[in-house]
């Protein structure tokens, strides 16, 4: 057995580890953690096949980029009001154990009795070596080939950033000038509260479930909490009274 | 494989690793008497000779300090963090190239650890990673002000990372390569415009001035220094991620902090002023004045900018700076598609 | 040392979509430029961006069945029905979007200029679908259309109901297409090529060799066709379905009912018959087992529903499954194998007569009234131009000769008893049978009950066009189908007789 081979079934057994860890986590900040931990494994199994360039990327991309939104969900959500994550009725679990065992039956069978496999492609060793490494040819492959598909993905991209817009948009020009003025990512100041930018805020009603009219606009405002349920947030981490 | 090859170069990243935890501990007490300086005060002066033995006493000091978990803390991940901070920051000295290849006792010796086929890649993947560190102790502290520095982090980490990878991507066109060395290699080819009746250096602050400034700026969101550094912002987040950090879990982020200012100095000084290419006697104490420029304008800013707000700067980086980022790609590509002999 | 050379795209092949593109980006730029109330040019631009791409269509010949960027986008007859289909599709929902989403008729009002970007996304997507010469693409193409469609159906994000529909369905889709996009690497890793015409070319020699078809290949067709399955909400993966059409803004049902199908068969077809062709006789059961299962079940609990959106959503279940057993009577490409040509034609005539049915739920809305069958009691009394529309589309969703659906299943059916599907045809003739019940319920509440509920009076020109368009559409093109289907028979052409 080589070095790099070794190496590999290390890398291996321990992305196949994070991967499993992501699933039995109890805290989803941990199942977070596995995948990045899983991440980085893989990226360094691309290393091992001398894919360089798609080891950076799985690394900036997935876990510099994408992981890091993730946690940032994560966190912003209060643990108490995530969903139960390790519930569903017992035959959920029973059957979701026997269809994933199928599966892996499956793919196992599938892996085992493989046979037909395509011809190597163009890109031997030599012939990457000879463009001037992995990024120089996968540049030429992906501007040449597969021009129409990179385009693709980039329009795919913008659509997904239009719904993602549009579902978070703010409610209207006017409330979103007030947001603008008074949203920042701190604790319980919120700008603009004493009216100084010129835009008034109305006052908050003492008890939950109060309506009140603001001074601008057709809507009535219910409010879901009082303002002192806010002041009375259990710590981060902590149960919550009930 | 080539032994001695990987003997040098497993040598040669001992003193670099060695140089750089020395040189971020002489940072900080540069940091302080040129911050002093600039605020008319005199600075650490006491500890021997000029103050000069200060970074140590805070060494030793934060070395004997208790380690104190939060009862709240996620431990584990509590504990780990500031350990992914501090690993991290180092690595990237790697690809850095401190001059080309010398002959020592007849062996060949790389002055860089390593040349790989995606440097600036590895830089910026490292980059990415290393934030994991403040997330997470940001998170696990238990603490809500920790765990606001931790959102600040991510988001500005992810808004910035985009900037900076975009502000490399001229340099990626006009040199051809992802990779430092031959990126320095390309630098050092004067430029002869005129019918070679002058001389200019062909380094990419030149021909990339707007990629420089946007470098310049998104470096300095990267390693959360100031005006950028609203994941610890003291004065409303007593401390942001570190809050519950003592003791030598705290000196870990410390320490990865400059660690990061001096990886990303050196970068600037490869990137755009040409590394160890100079008027005269090429050589790394080009690249150590180059980066001590950019060590001394972090410091410059600490002292002269006020700190954003938090939608200021996202907005700096999502309104102002990606689309300006979008535009130097875009010229460059046109310039070199079109040819400009000058480039 | 194997450069690819970058060979020069054929433009002139793509001008549907870049015509489509443009049109985005011009609805796009207006969204910045145009001040709210002058956002109603914006429809005019969408329609006539939609009409521009459709006629450009003509530009094309198709004859040559040519393929470009690296036969990554085939220009041939198949795409070409497609793109008409669509292209009909978008204008007939543009049609009847604007009063709705201009009018505010949700909460808060929506904002038009995205809602056009998005709608015209998906169609573009669906395009490319229809286009692909790869799996790549077709990936590609299904999402866009995809995620377009999960914005569009939690657009009214005021309402709990729309946006329980649009998780669902953005949930489950985003894990359908996990599901496809593993299939589509098991068929790459059995076949070492993702173009579709070079799999067919590798899995040729494979099924006449001695050794069979192997468990990859087969697993990779089973998680294709569930991953395509879930798109076009064939029972089992339906789920998401009467929700989902129940909480999208009417116009949006009536536009998802059509044209992410059309993006899912398209790509069944693509990937079905033209990649894993050879296979046929793996898929041929499953997909008649599907078609079974999928109208059984929708026309069976279409029956219970008082909601009329919901109602159309399970009935657009149903009519998943007679598509389904056009497909399934794929019998190998000889020249006059109708199954593909059958599915085309049904999804054309599907598009005027479900965007119609939603039209009419869209006309009764915004007149104040809700979508329940007890608002649409008396309405011939009320507006009996509207009552005929409906009229109309039940009867054509019914199946009644000699409206547009009758001849969609007649098609179908046709190219059912032609494989020697005996069974699946005479399944499709009870359902339809049953589906009259509750078709025809609708139609007995408008004529023979009395009004109820306030009705306002409401001009709403554009959307009354694209009713009486869709009405006359579904009688007339009913009368002129064989050109149509003469047309959608040159599909054998495109995928090359085996």
């Amino acid at each position: 057995m080589s070095a790099e081979v070794l190496v590999f079934d290390i890398l291996g057994a321990v992305a196949v580890l994070a991967a499993a860890g992501v699933v039995l986590a109890r805290k989803p900040v941990h199942s977070a953690l596995s995948l990045v931990v899983s991440f980085v494994n893989v990226a360094a199994i691309y290393v091992i096949l001398r894919a360089e360039f798609l080891a950076a990327a799985q690394i900036i991309v997935y876990t510099g980029a994408i992981l890091v939104l993730v946690l940032f969900v994560i966190m912003l959500v209060h643990p108490e009001d995530l969903p139960e994550f390790h519930g569903g009725r017992p035959i959920q679990r029973v059957l979701a154990l026997i269809l994933g065992l199928v599966l892996l039956g499956e793919v196992l069978a599938a892996i085992l009795t493989r046979t037909v496999v395509g011809q190597p492609g163009p890109w031997s060793e030599q012939a990457v070596q000879a463009v001037g490494g992995n990024v120089q040819a996968l540049g030429q492959v992906l501007y040449s080939g597969y021009v129409l598909p990179i385009q693709a993905t980039a329009l795919l991209l913008l659509v997904a950033t239009i719904g993602a817009l549009v579902l978070a948009r703010p409610d209207s020009p006017r409330v979103r000038r007030v947001a603008r003025d008074t949203a920042t990512i701190s604790l319980g100041h919120p700008r603009g509260a004493d009216g100084a930018n010129g835009v008034e805020l109305p006052a908050l009603p003492p008890v939950a479930g109060d309506r009140i009219k603001p001074e601008t606009g057709e809507r009535e405002l219910v409010m879901a909490k009082s303002g002192d349920d806010f002041l009375d947030q259990p710590v981060w981490g902590e149960r919550r009274r009930s | 494989m080539n032994w001695s090859a990987f003997i040098s170069s497993y040598i040669f990243a001992f003193i670099v690793l060695n140089v750089m935890l020395g040189l971020m501990a002489y940072m900080t007490y540069i940091e302080r008497k040129v911050m002093a300086a600039m605020q008319d005060r005199v600075g650490p002066n006491r500890t021997g000779p000029f103050g000069l033995l200060q970074p140590i006493a805070d060494g030793v000091k934060l070395l004997a300090k208790e380690d104190i978990v939060p009862k709240n803390a996620d431990r584990l991940v509590f504990l780990i963090a500031p350990l992914i901070s501090f690993v991290l920051a180092p690595l990237s000295a790697a690809v850095i190239p401190f001059g080309g290849t010398i002959t020592v006792f007849g062996h060949d010796v790389n002055l860089y650890v390593a040349d790989i086929n995606v440097a600036v890649l590895y830089v910026l993947a490292l980059g990415g990673m290393g934030v994991y560190g403040i997330i997470l102790g940001g998170y696990a502290s238990g603490n809500r002000y920790s765990l606001l520095g931790a959102l600040r982090s991510a988001a500005q980490v992810v808004s910035y990372e985009l900037v900076l990878g975009l502000s490399l991507v001229g340099i990626f066109i006009l040199s051809g390569s992802l990779s430092l060395v031959e990126i320095l290699n390309a630098q050092q080819q004067p430029l002869t415009p005129f019918g070679g009746a002058i001389q200019i250096p062909n380094w990419y602050i030149l021909s990339q001035p707007l990629g420089f400034v946007l470098f310049l700026i998104a470096a300095v969101a990267e390693t959360n220094r100031a005006p950028f550094d609203l994941p610890e912002a003291e004065s409303e987040l007593i401390g942001g991620f570190h809050t519950e950090y003592s003791g030598f879990r705290f000196s870990f982020f410390f320490l990865a902090e400059y660690i990061n200012m001096i990886v990303v100095s050196l970068m600037a000084a490869t990137l755009f002023l040409g590394g160890i290419d100079g008027p005269i006697a090429d050589g790394v104490w080009w690249l150590a004045a180059k980066a001590a420029l950019f060590l001394l304008f972090y410091i410059w800013l600490r002292t002269t900018l006020p700190r954003f707000r938090y939608d200021q700067l996202m907005g700096l980086a999502w309104k102002v700076l990606l689309p300006l980022a979008v535009i130097n790609v875009a010229l460059t590509g046109l310039i070199r598609l079109w040819g400009l002999g000058l480039l | 040392m194997p450069v690819v050379e970058l060979v020069r795209p054929e433009w002139g092949l793509i001008v549907p979509e870049l015509i489509l593109l443009g049109t985005i980006v011009v609805v796009l730029a207006g969204d910045l430029i145009l001040s709210r109330r002058q956002h109603s040019v914006l429809t005019w631009v969408a329609l006539a961006g939609l009409a521009l791409s459709l006629l450009s269509n003509l530009t094309i010949d198709w004859d040559a069945g040519r393929s470009t960027f690296n036969g990554m986008f085939q220009a041939d007859y198949f795409s070409l029905f497609i793109n008409i289909v669509v292209g009909v599709a978008g204008i007939l929902s543009v049609m009847i979007s604007s009063s709705y989403v201009e009018g505010g008729e949700e909460p808060e009002g929506l904002p038009w200029p995205e809602y056009l970007a998005l709608l015209l996304f998906s169609i573009l997507g669906t395009m490319l679908v229809g286009a692909a010469g790869d799996l790549l693409m077709i990936f590609l193409g299904i999402e866009m259309g995809s995620l377009a469609v999960y914005a569009l159906t939690g657009f009214a994000r005021r309402r709990a109901t729309s946006l329980e529909g649009a998780l669902k369905y953005f949930l489950l889709g985003a894990f359908a297409t996990a599901i496809l996009i593993y299939g589509m690497a098991w068929t790459y890793g059995a076949t070492g090529t993702t173009a579709l015409d070079e799999i067919a070319a590798r899995l040729r020699p494979v099924i006449t060799g001695e050794g069979g078809i192997e468990a990859s290949l087969l697993l990779a067709l089973l998680l294709l066709a569930i991953g395509l399955g879930f798109k076009i909400a064939a029972v089992p993966f339906h789920m998401w379905t009467p929700d989902a059409y129940q909480g999208a803004p009417t116009p949006v049902s009536g536009y998802m009912s059509v044209v992410p199908k059309v993006a899912g068969f398209a790509a069944m077809a693509r990937v079905l018959v033209q990649a894993l062709g050879p296979l046929s006789d793996s898929w041929l059961t499953l997909i008649a087992i599907l078609a079974l299962a999928t109208m059984v079940y929708g026309n069976v609990v279409a029956i219970a529903q008082r909601d009329v959106k919901r109602m159309l959503g399970y009935s657009s279940i149903g009519h998943t499954g007679y598509i389904l057993v056009g497909l399934a009577a794929y019998s190998g490409m000889s020249a006059d194998d109708r199954s593909v040509s059958s599915v085309l034609f049904y999804l054309f005539s599907y598009a005027f007569m479900n965007i119609g049915a939603f039209g009419v739920v869209t006309w009764l809305q915004s007149r104040g009234l809700g979508v329940t069958l007890d608002d649409f009691r008396g309405l011939a009394t009320r507006s009996p131009l509207a009552a005929i529309a409906m009229t109309v589309f039940m009867l054509s969703l019914m199946g009644l000769p000699p409206l547009l659906g009758f001849y969609a299943k007649y098609y179908v059916i046709l190219a059912a008893v032609q494989v020697g599907l005996i069974w699946l045809a005479v399944a499709v003739v009870v359902m339809s049978a049953v589906s009259a019940f509750f078709y025809l319920r609708v139609v007995a509440v408008m004529y023979f009950n009395e009004p109820v509920g306030d009705w306002k009076t409401q001009r709403t020109p554009l959307l009354g066009t694209g009713l009486a368009l869709m009405a006359i559409g579904t009688l007339v093109f009913g009368l002129l189908s064989s050109p149509l289907l003469d047309l959608a028979q040159k599909w054998v052409q495109a995928f090359g007789v085996a």
